[in-house]
C-alpha cells in the first residue's frame, strides 16, 4: 500500500505509483516518470538531464545522499529503502536530503515499513510511505499523530506532532 | 542553595501520557492475537518490557538517578501490586521489576506517567537514560548542576526521529566535578563540565568508552565545547555514528568499535565536519529554554548551620554502630552542617540492588522528612539521601536500621556490584547474585572491612558486563564451560576519570565453589603486600599480578 501525506497533513492511499522502475539494462526514456537506482543516475546523468518528465531515484541505506547534490532540485521522487525497520540510516539520509540538500520533492520510505515508524518518518521529512504491514491510510494517520508534541527541532517538519520548543516559546510570550 | 528537581510541564506530561496510551493499544492488539510475538517484540522493547527467564521484566527509567519521595512511593506501589513486593536497582541507575504480567504493563505505564516517570528508551538501540553524578547539588567542587544538562539531554533524546534505530544502544554520562562518580570514560559519550581559565563553562567531550565484550576507555575529542552548542554537537556525533557504525555484527556495533577502527582523531574530524554544517538554530536549545529547564528545578534553601553537630557527636559517642555508619556512609556536603547519606543496598546475604516496597516507602518518608524529598540512585546500586542535616543523622540512622538498610559498607569489600545473572537474565552464563552474597558474607566483618578500606568487587554473569566487571578492583566474569559455571577474575580495573583502567586477567577461570576463597586470598595478599596507607589499586599497580596469582593459584599450579 502506498500512502502519501498531503501538504495539508492528510494521509491518502494511492493505488498506483506513476513511477516506472527501470532496471540496469532498460534505456532511459525522454518522457514518462521513471525510477532509477543511484548508480544508474550517476552513470547515465546525461540521458537523465535530457528528460522532460520527473525522475525518481532509489537509495539503499549504504548510499551517500551527497551524491544527489547536483540533482536535488531536479528530482521528483527519492525512495529510501529500509531493508529492516531496525536499520536507522534512512532517517539520517532523509534529514540530510531535506535540510542540507534542500530537496523538496516526494520522499518515500520503502521496504520494511511499519506503522510504528509513522511518526518518526514524518518528522524526519518523509511524506510518502510504501507500507509493508497492511496499514490503511487511516491507521497510518492515527499512528503518525499519536504523540501530540515532539521535543526536537524549532520549526515543525511535519504538521503533527508540534515541536515542544516552539510551543514553550508561545507560552512564554503569552 | 542547591537545585531541586525538574518539574514536568504540560508538554512533558502529554508526551509520556501519549506514549503510555500508544503502548496500551499495542498490548491490546497482542493480547487479541492481532500481532505475533515477533511483531510485538520491538514495540514492547521500546517501552522497556523484556521477556526474561521467568516472564516479563519491566525496566523503568530513573532519569539521571534522581527520584522524589512521591516517585519512590509509586515504584514501591508497583512492586507491591504488580511484582513480588520488591524492585531491583541496576548499574544504569534504573529500576527493574522481574515478575510482570503483560496485561498489567499498560496500567503500570499509566501509574508511572502520573508520577512523571516512564520506561521510554530503557531498551532498544537508542539513546538510553543519562547517568549523572549522584551527589549533584551536594558536591563541593561542582561547577554547575549536571542534572540541568542531563534533563536537556533527556528531552532532546526522547523519541528522537533520527536516532531511535541506531546500530546499537547508546549511553551518555554527565559529570561536573573533578571526582567522577559516573564512570564517564566508560560511556558512549562522557561529558565533563568544567570552567575554562576565562571562567566560562565548557564541556570536555569523550567518546567511544564502554565495557561489554570489548572494553575501551573513552577518548577526548573536544576539550572546550560551549554548552549552548551541546545538542548540535551531540547530534553531529550521533549522526556520524548512525551513518557509519557497523550493522553487520551485533558485537561490533557500538560506537567504541567505530572510534577504535577510525582512530579518535579521524572520528573527531568527521564529527567537526558534520557539526560545521548543522543548522544550529534548529537543533541547539535557545538560551531561554535552558533557563526554563534550570528554573524548573527550583532551589533548595539550606539553613545556616555550624559545620559540626554536637548532637551527632554526642550520639556517636555512645553508639558503635552509628559511629561506623558515619565513618563509611556519611560524606561531606558543600553546605556546612549538612551531609550526603549513602544507603547501602548490599546488606550481607541480600541481592545487591534489591529493595522491598516496604523499604522504598520508608525511605521515601525519610527523604520527605530529612532530605528535601530527594533520593538518588548510584551506578554502584546504592541509594543516596543527598541533603541531610548532620543533626538529623542519628534519626536517619535509627530509621534505616529499623528497615535493614543501615549497612555500613559503602565502597568497602562487601559493597559488591552485581548484575541479575542467571537467576533472572536470559543472556547470562552464570549466577552473579549468590556469588555476591557469599563473598559479601565472607568480607562483611567490620574490622576486616575497615582494615582493607576501599575495595570494589564487580560481578557480571556474562560478557555483556552489566556488573561492570572490567572496572572492578576485582572483576568477576561468569563464563560457561561445557554447561558448568566458571568465573574469570580480573584485577586493577577502575572507573575513575583520571585513573580509568580495564582490569587484567588473573589466570584460569574458577568453579563457583572456589571463587569466594580466591577473593579472600586476594584480600589477604593485598594486606601482606601493601605499604602504609596504600589503597588496593596503588598496591596492585606497584606489585603487579604475580603475588596475587601465587595467592590464588599457588597450591594448584
Amino acid at each position: 500500500m502506498l500512502i502519501k501525506r498531503t501538504p495539508q497533513g492528510e494521509f491518502v492511499a494511492n493505488r498506483d505509483d506513476p513511477y516506472l522502475p527501470l532496471d540496469a539494462e532498460q534505456p532511459i526514456p525522454v518522457d514518462g516518470k521513471v525510477l532509477l537506482s543511484v548508480d544508474r543516475l550517476i552513470r547515465d546523468g546525461e540521458a537523465v538531464g535530457r528528460r522532460t518528465a520527473p525522475t525518481g531515484v532509489q537509495l539503499q541505506p549504504g548510499d551517500d545522499v551527497e551524491t544527489l547534490r547536483p540533482w536535488a532540485s531536479r528530482l521528483g521522487l527519492v525512495v529510501l529503502n529500509f531493508p529492516s525497520f531496525r536499520d536507522g540510516r534512512p532517517y539520517t539520509a532523509a534529514v540530510l536530503l531535506r535540510e542540507r540538500l534542500g530537496y523538496g520533492g516526494e520522499l518515500r520510505a520503502s521496504g520494511n515499513v511499519l506503522r510504528e515508524q509513522a511518526e518518526l518518518l514524518c518528522r524526519s521529512g518523509f511524506d510518502s510511505f510504501e507500507t509493508s504491514d497492511g496499514s490503511s491510510a487511516q491507521e497510518w494517520a492515527g499512528a503518525a499523530r499519536r504523540v501530540r508534541y515532539a521535543y526536537q527541532g524549532r520549526r515543525p517538519v511535519a504538521p503533527d506532532p508540534r515541536p515542544a520548543g516552539a510551543n514553550r516559546d508561545l507560552a512564554d510570550a503569552s | 542553595m542547591a537545585f531541586g528537581m525538574y518539574r514536568y510541564d504540560a508538554i512533558d506530561k502529554a508526551i509520556v501520557q501519549d506514549r503510555a496510551a500508544e503502548f496500551r493499544e499495542q498490548v491490546q492488539r497482542r493480547l487479541a492475537g492481532e500481532i505475533s510475538e515477533d511483531e510485538f517484540k520491538p514495540l514492547r522493547l521500546m517501552n522497556g518490557l523484556y521477556l526474561q527467564l521467568h516472564g516479563y521484566m519491566l525496566r523503568v527509567a530513573i532519569p539521571y538517578g534522581t527520584l522524589s519521595g512521591d516517585q519512590l512511593r509509586t515504584l514501591a506501589e508497583i512492586g507491591r501490586r504488580f511484582d513480588k513486593g520488591y524492585g531491583h536497582f541496576t548499574t544504569r541507575t534504573n529500576i527493574q521489576f522481574n515478575w510482570i504480567r503483560l496485561r498489567d504493563a499498560p496500567d503500570i505505564l499509566d501509574m508511572l506517567a502520573s508520577a512523571d516517570l516512564h520506561a521510554i528508551q530503557t531498551s532498544g538501540n537508542c539513546i538510553r537514560n543519562t547517568t549523572a553524578d549522584p551527589f549533584a547539588g551536594a558536591a563541593a567542587d561542582e561547577v554547575d548542576d549536571p542534572r540541568v544538562w542531563s534533563e536537556a539531554i533527556r528531552q532532546w533524546s526522547t523519541l528522537h526521529p533520527e536516532f531511535s534505530f541506531l546500530p546499537r544502544k547508546f549511553k551518555i554520562a554527565v559529570t561536573a566535578t573533578g571526582a567522577d562518580r559516573t564512570a564517564s570514560r566508560f560511556h558512549d559519550i562522557g561529558l565533563r563540565l568544567h570552567r575554562r581559565e576565562n571562567g566560562d563553562l565548557a564541556f570536555e567531550v569523550m567518546v567511544g568508552g564502554g565495557l561489554g565484550r570489548t572494553p575501551y576507555v573513552g577518548q577526548t575529542i573536544r576539550r572546550d565545547l560551549p554548552p549552548r552548542h551541546l545538542m548540535s554537537y551531540l547530534t553531529a556525533i550521533l549522526r556520524t555514528y548512525n551513518r557509519l557504525g557497523r550493522r553487520d555484527n551485533l558485537y561490533k556495533a557500538r560506537i567504541k568499535i567505530l572510534v577504535a577502527s577510525l582512530g579518535a582523531d579521524e572520528f573527531a574530524r568527521l564529527v567537526e565536519e558534520e557539526w560545521r554544517e548543522i543548522d544550529k538554530e534548529q537543533v541547539d536549545l535557545p538560551a531561554g529554554e535552558v533557563k526554563r529547564i534550570r528554573e524548573s528545578f527550583g532551589m533548595r534553601a539550606f539553613a545556616a548551620l555550624p559545620a559540626d553537630s554536637q548532637r551527632l557527636e554526642q550520639a556517636k559517642a555512645g553508639a558503635r554502630g552509628l559511629a561506623a555508619f558515619v565513618r563509611t556512609n556519611v560524606l561531606p556536603h558543600r553546605q556546612p552542617g549538612y551531609a550526603v547519606v549513602n544507603v547501602s543496598l548490599k546488606a550481607p546475604g541480600e541481592a545487591p540492588g534489591d529493595c522491598s516496597s516496604e523499604q522504598m516507602d520508608r525511605l521515601a518518608g525519610l527523604a520527605d522528612r530529612f532530605s528535601f524529598s530527594e533520593i538518588r540512585v548510584t551506578h554502584e546500586q546504592n541509594l543516596v539521601l543527598p541533603h541531610v542535616r548532620l543533626d538529623d543523622v542519628p534519626d536517619v540512622y535509627a530509621e534505616l536500621e529499623a528497615i535493614g538498610l543501615a549497612t555500613a559498607n559503602i565502597n568497602l569489600a562487601s559493597d559488591i556490584i552485581a548484575c541479575p545473572g542467571l537467576d533472572y537474565c536470559a543472556l547470562a552464563n552464570a549466577r552473579a547474585i549468590p556469588l555476591a552474597q557469599e563473598i559479601g558474607r565472607r568480607l562483611a566483618d567490620p574490622d576486616l572491612a575497615a582494615d582493607v578500606g576501599e575495595f570494589k568487587i564487580n560481578i557480571s554473569g556474562c560478557i555483556n558486563a552489566c556488573g561492570h566487571h572490567h572496572v572492578g578492583h576485582v572483576g568477576i566474569l561468569g563464563v560457561d564451560k561445557k554447561g558448568e559455571e566458571f568465573y574469570q577474575l580480573t584485577l586493577g580495573g577502575s572507573p575513575g576519570l583520571d585513573d580509568a583502567a580495564i582490569g587484567d586477567v588473573l589466570g584460569p577461570a574458577l568453579p563457583f565453589e572456589q571463587a569466594p576463597a580466591a577473593v579472600e586470598a586476594i584480600v589477604r595478599a593485598y594486606r601482606r603486600e601493601r605499604l602504609p596507607h596504600e589503597r588496593f589499586l596503588q598496591t596492585y599497580r606497584r606489585v603487579g599480578l604475580t603475588p596475587f596469582k601465587a595467592a590464588v593459584y599457588g597450591n594448584a599450579h
